[in-house]
């Protein structure tokens, strides 16, 4: 997941030649049913559940158990759904990373939440060190961390240089262990955007939660949808930004009005 | 053909208004004669029947009331005819037109006098209604045909003039004039059926005691004596006077196609149900509807149940209730009669001279319920789709079944369809005869309708096979449609492939055909893809979690690859056993050329490999030992887990040839131990042209070198590729290695424990069965633990290719003769021309164990 480069340590005016773990970024080409989807610049790990994860999140599959096979090859993942021939959605060229495109966002034809999930700020405390723990990212400071939980455990950790990528693959490894994702809520250690939150709503996911700023897109479209956005989760403090009464003890103070 | 002295009149009683069985009537009158229509065969109006006839009658001409006893005369014509008697005379005719599908009512002269009391409409006053008054001059108008003006609807209608009245026929506002006479109304008593059991009952004794006398007289000419029971009428009769003669057992054979009502009616009797034998739906895909001249049905459905029936009583007197009046072919049969096709069998016709209206007589005397069916308007019980059957008959079917006929309708149709013949060749009924007799000819001439077959096949999509995931062994067979007709015991040769195999195999060809691993345009990678996939299953299958699977063109192939594939020097030793196939033998033989020592291990008396004598053999310039994990002659298994470790032990190879192993038993390299594991695709399911080698290491050098195998390739030197497509230069067998895959999942569906436990009930059955067989050797271990299904035997004084050709001829029954590809073993077992070998599979049952029995035990008595 990562190699060491050499680099020359520059401080206050010392250079020193070094040796520093930096992350490794792969391009993973993905068809289906034989036609070239999509490539993703990602860490080269997890890389069927990040394929389970994104066909998912992305409405190319309803379910796992439309893959017949997959097949990896050094950096093509070839995946055939069980008719092959059936017509799959519009070809979407994404080039993840921190500047991820977006695809096309209509709200009225996303997804809602269906879920009754709630969790305590404990949960999230406790879900933001699992994550924040993570090693690789604590060397090189190049990654995305991403954490699936239930209420009372942790699902799956992932890390990607590129948040989505990471989302995909929790999401990826849930599918396949049958998991039932609207008991589970994702902790990630970066923004959530409005590509963020499409992926949660499409995966059921109720509660997501980050270390940083949410947008007022993403906002906007939880609230409709039912999500709940937790941002600036750090220590004990936190900002819910929609549907407090998924967080315990919350709903009482929140103040909008339902029509702002 | 001698006529047998059948009775062509009906007697009638003018006294007690009641048939007569004889000349007499119990009061002492002689009954007056009636004379009856071919073929002389009278039965009751049964329920159906009089309110067919009653609301036909009425809606034509007013509330008439037929009496309680009503008579009919079956005709022939081109579908039902009978002819109605009521009250001692000709009454009318009730006939079925297949085109229009309705019944028609036409009465007779005779019919009048009792019924135009009641008579409100329906009548032609000729004087009133004539166009023109002058065609009724004349002295006879009789046999005239005029213009009339009336309301009434065309057919058959009573015609009055003056004082005279008969019957004629309107049509198109035209009458044609039967007759006219002076008619006197009568009104003659009514009594029931009950007066007509009373005044007959001396005949009916007499009937009743010649019959058991027929029956004492013949019932021990066999050892054992049993009835044939259909749930019809003439069975019913003849079971309970047999059964007063002291016969107890009777059997029914269930053809899978029979009305609910009779399955129902024969499990409430005393009476052994023979369980069915092929399977009509899938035979009929392939041999087309049966006919009345092409009963193809009967002896699938029929014939060979009851062979297995016979092979468990041995010989015997069967009783039946066959009789003359029944058809025209049967009128010449005897007392006792030997069918051909069943040795074991003497027949016996007690009731052969009755008619229906005896046997009727003599249920209803003796207070016996027949099979309900009879009074739904259904004269003769049989298989519901029967080409015998009446259309009248069938109309009753889609009423009272329509799912079945529903379904029947379906196939005659699709039939009609792939074979361009016109739709009415189903809506008609014309699929009841392979050639249509002159009166059907005429008919599609009249219609022109064309029945001469215009293509072979326009083949249009059979039922679609359901895959079920209970497996049961029914649904099983359904998805091979070979078996409908025939038994097919050699699957150590080959085995069939189901359905979903074959369908994998077309979706490649129909709809992604292509080269695997060339080509990066979507079908190719779908193919390979799919390929690959197969590769996977394979491994899971077999549980090899390491190594590599490598698809080849069989076993025999996987074996060579090996032999070639590895570095061979003078002095190195190879062991292997007597039991090999020579798959397993040739290729290690022929490295005698190279100096290699090659030690063949025998067997002991149980059949069973000389452990011992292996383990001495195996040195330490052994380098491999190959030995087959099932023997393809004697089914016996070898103890492939030892060898492993004594191979381990002393740094052997160990190559198994599981080509009758892996089909048959769950499989595991990991327990089996061994390097290399050698099989065929085709005898697990999978397509022919099918094989795997799996290798533990890849240390072979591939066998073939070509396209697929290389990394790199420049004039000087080549590297190869890594995986299994090192092995499989070339362009392969996709489509079967496509289809081994889908083999694969569908036996994983079955399971290979429950595909274990189902052959060896069915192996214990087999070898005990033939076991009991005089003349009959079986070669096969006793321990069931040890053997898997295939089974040699011999028999005394028969060559094995003689008694293969004989049980194909009269039995159907596929199994293979000689010595299998395994001439050591049987010049070791001392049989030079080898034996006969049945081996199962998944889809064979009982019945085809129970058939090859009682098949071999014919070839056996007739010696």
């Amino acid at each position: 997941m990562y190699r060491e480069v050499r680099c020359i340590k520059v401080d206050e005016g010392s250079f020193t030649a070094t040796d520093h773990a930096v992350v490794e970024e792969v391009a993973i080409t993905l068809t289906v049913n034989g036609r070239t989807m999509m490539t993703a610049m990602a860490s080269p790990d997890m890389v069927e559940e990040f394929i389970v994860g994104f066909l998912y999140t992305e409405q190319i599959i309803k379910s796992i158990d439309e893959i017949e096979s997959i097949k990896r090859e050094k950096n093509t993942v070839g995946v055939l759904t069980k008719n092959p021939f059936k017509v799959i959605g519009t070809k979407k060229i994404i080039l993840s990373g921190c500047g991820g495109s977006s695809s096309f966002l209509d709200t009225r034809k996303l997804p809602h939440i269906a879920s009754e999930l709630a969790v305590t700020q404990d949960m999230i405390v406790q879900g933001l060190k699992q994550v924040m723990n993570s090693s690789l990212h604590r060397l090189t400071g190049g990654v995305h961390v991403i954490g699936l939980m239930t209420r009372n455990n942790p699902v799956r950790i992932a890390e990607d240089i590129g948040r989505h990528n990471a989302l995909d693959k929790v999401i990826g490894f849930a599918l396949k262990k049958g998991v039932d994702l609207s008991e589970t809520f994702v902790v990630s250690s970066g923004r959530i955007s409005s590509e963020m939150v499409r992926k949660c709503l499409v995966a059921n996911i109720p509660i997501i939660v980050s270390r940083g700023a949410t947008t007022t897109l993403a906002v906007d479209i939880a609230e409709t949808t039912g999500l709940c956005i937790v941002g600036f989760a750090r220590g004990g403090k936190m900002n819910i930004y929609t549907h407090p009464e998924r967080i315990e003890g919350a709903s009482a103070t929140y103040a909008k009005t339902p029509n702002e | 053909m001698h006529e047998p002295p059948v009775k062509k009149n009906l007697y009638w009683c003018r006294h007690c208004h009641v048939p007569l069985l004889g000349r007499r009537c119990a009061c002492g009158q002689e009954g007056v004669v009636i004379p009856l229509i071919e073929p002389y065969d009278v039965r009751p109006a049964l329920k159906a029947d009089i309110q067919l006839i009653t609301s036909m009658l009425q809606e034509r001409f007013g509330p008439i009331i037929l009496p309680r006893i009503l008579l009919l005369n079956k005709g022939g014509g081109i579908d039902r005819k009978d002819l109605i008697l009521a009250h001692g005379d000709r009454f009318g005719w009730i006939t079925f037109d297949p085109i229009s599908r309705t019944s028609r009512l036409d009465i007779t002269a005779e019919a009048l006098p009792h019924i135009l009391n009641s008579v409100t409409k329906g009548i032609l006053d000729l004087e009133k209604t004539v166009s023109n008054p002058d065609d009724l001059g004349g002295r006879r108008i009789g046999g005239k045909r005029v213009k009339v003006e009336t309301t009434e609807p065309d057919g058959t209608l009573i015609v009055k003039y003056r004082k005279r009245y008969g019957t004629g026929i309107l049509r198109d506002g035209y009458v044609r004039i039967k007759e006219l006479m002076p008619v006197t109304p009568v009104t003659m008593p009514n009594p029931n059926w009950d007066v007509a059991v009373e005044q007959n009952r001396f005949h009916l004794k007499n009937l009743e005691r010649h019959a058991i006398r027929a029956i004492r007289q013949h019932m021990k000419d066999r050892p054992c004596v049993n009835v044939s029971f259909s749930g019809g009428k003439d069975s019913m009769a003849v079971m309970t006077i047999a059964r007063k003669a002291g016969v107890q057992d009777a059997f029914f054979i269930d053809t899978g196609v029979e009305f609910p009502e009779t399955i129902e009616f024969v499990r409430a009797q005393r009476v052994t149900i023979v369980p069915k034998g092929g399977d009509f739906w899938t035979a009929v895909e392939k041999a087309g509807p049966p006919g009345k001249d092409h009963r193809w049905c009967c002896k699938l459905l029929k014939l060979h149940p009851l062979k297995r029936y016979l092979a468990s009583t041995g010989p015997c007197v069967t009783i039946q209730g066959n009789r003359w009046y029944e058809s025209w072919n049967r009128a010449d049969l005897d007392i006792t009669s030997q069918n051909p096709a069943n040795p074991l069998q003497l027949n016996i016709s007690p009731i052969r001279n009755w008619r229906a209206l005896e046997v009727f007589l003599y249920l209803r005397w003796q207070h016996i319920d027949y099979n309900p069916l009879y009074d739904r308007g259904i004269e003769r019980i049989g298989c519901y789709v029967c080409p015998s059957m009446l259309e009248s008959e069938y109309e009753e079917l889609r009423t009272m079944h329509p799912e079945l006929a529903g379904r029947w309708d379906a196939f005659l149709q699709r039939w009609a369809y792939d074979h361009g013949l016109p739709s009415e060749y189903a809506r008609w009924g014309l699929w009841r005869w392979k050639e249509l007799p002159p009166k059907m000819q005429e008919l599609c001439r009249d219609h022109g309708i064309d029945l001469t077959q215009k293509t072979q096949s326009r083949k249009s999509q059979p039922q679609p096979v359901c895959e079920t995931t209970t497996m049961e062994n029914e649904e099983i067979r359904k998805a091979f449609p070979l078996l409908g007709d025939i038994i097919y015991l050699d699957s150590a040769s080959t085995s069939l492939s189901p359905e979903p195999v074959l369908r994998a195999m077309m979706e490649f060809e129909h709809t992604y055909r292509s080269n695997v691993g060339r080509g990066v345009h979507r079908l190719a990678q779908i193919a390979s893809q799919r390929y690959w996939h197969a590769h996977q299953k394979i491994a899971r299958f077999i549980g090899a979690d390491r190594g590599e699977v490598v698809f080849t063109r069989n076993s025999t192939e996987a074996i060579n690859m090996v032999a070639q594939g590895l570095c061979w020097r003078p002095g190195d030793g190879i062991v292997t056993t007597v039991l090999e196939h020579h798959s397993n033998l040739l290729p290690w033989m022929r490295l005698r050329q190279k100096g290699v020592d090659v030690k063949i291990i025998g067997i002991n008396a149980e059949y069973s490999l000389d452990l011992e004598g292996l383990e001495k053999a195996v040195t330490d310039r052994t380098r491999l030992v190959a030995v087959t994990h099932a023997s393809n002659v004697l089914g016996v298994l070898t103890p492939v887990e030892e060898i492993a470790r004594i191979c381990h032990e002393r740094g052997a190879f160990f190559l198994i040839d599981g080509a009758q192993s892996v089909p048959h038993l769950p499989t595991d390299v990991r327990k089996l131990g061994c390097d290399f594991l050698c099989f065929s695709g085709h005898k697990m399911l999978g397509p022919t042209g099918t094989g795997v080698l799996w290798m533990k290491e890849p240390i072979l050098e591939p066998l073939l070198l070509g396209g697929g195998v290389i990394e790199t390739v420049s004039e000087q030197e080549y590297v190869l590729t890594e995986g299994y497509q090192r092995y499989e230069a070339g362009t392969p067998n996709i489509a079967g290695g496509i289809g081994l895959g889908a083999a694969v999942d569908y036996l994983e569906t079955i399971g290979m424990a429950q595909i274990r436990s189902h052959e060896q009930l069915l192996t214990e059955r087999l070898v005990s069965g033939l076991r009991a067989i005089p003349k009959v050797k079986v070669y096969a271990s006793d321990d069931p633990a040890r053997r898997i299904g295939v089974v040699s035997f011999t028999i005394d004084g028969l060559e094995p290719h003689t008694i293969a050709n004989m049980l194909d001829e009269e039995a159907d029954i596929m199994v293979r003769s000689g010595h299998h590809c395994c001439m050591p073993l049987m010049q070791h077992l001392g049989l030079e021309k080898g034996t006969v070998r049945a081996s199962l599979h998944v889809y064979n049952h009982e019945q085809d164990v129970d058939a090859l029995i009682a098949a071999v035990g014919e070839i056996v008595r007739g010696m």
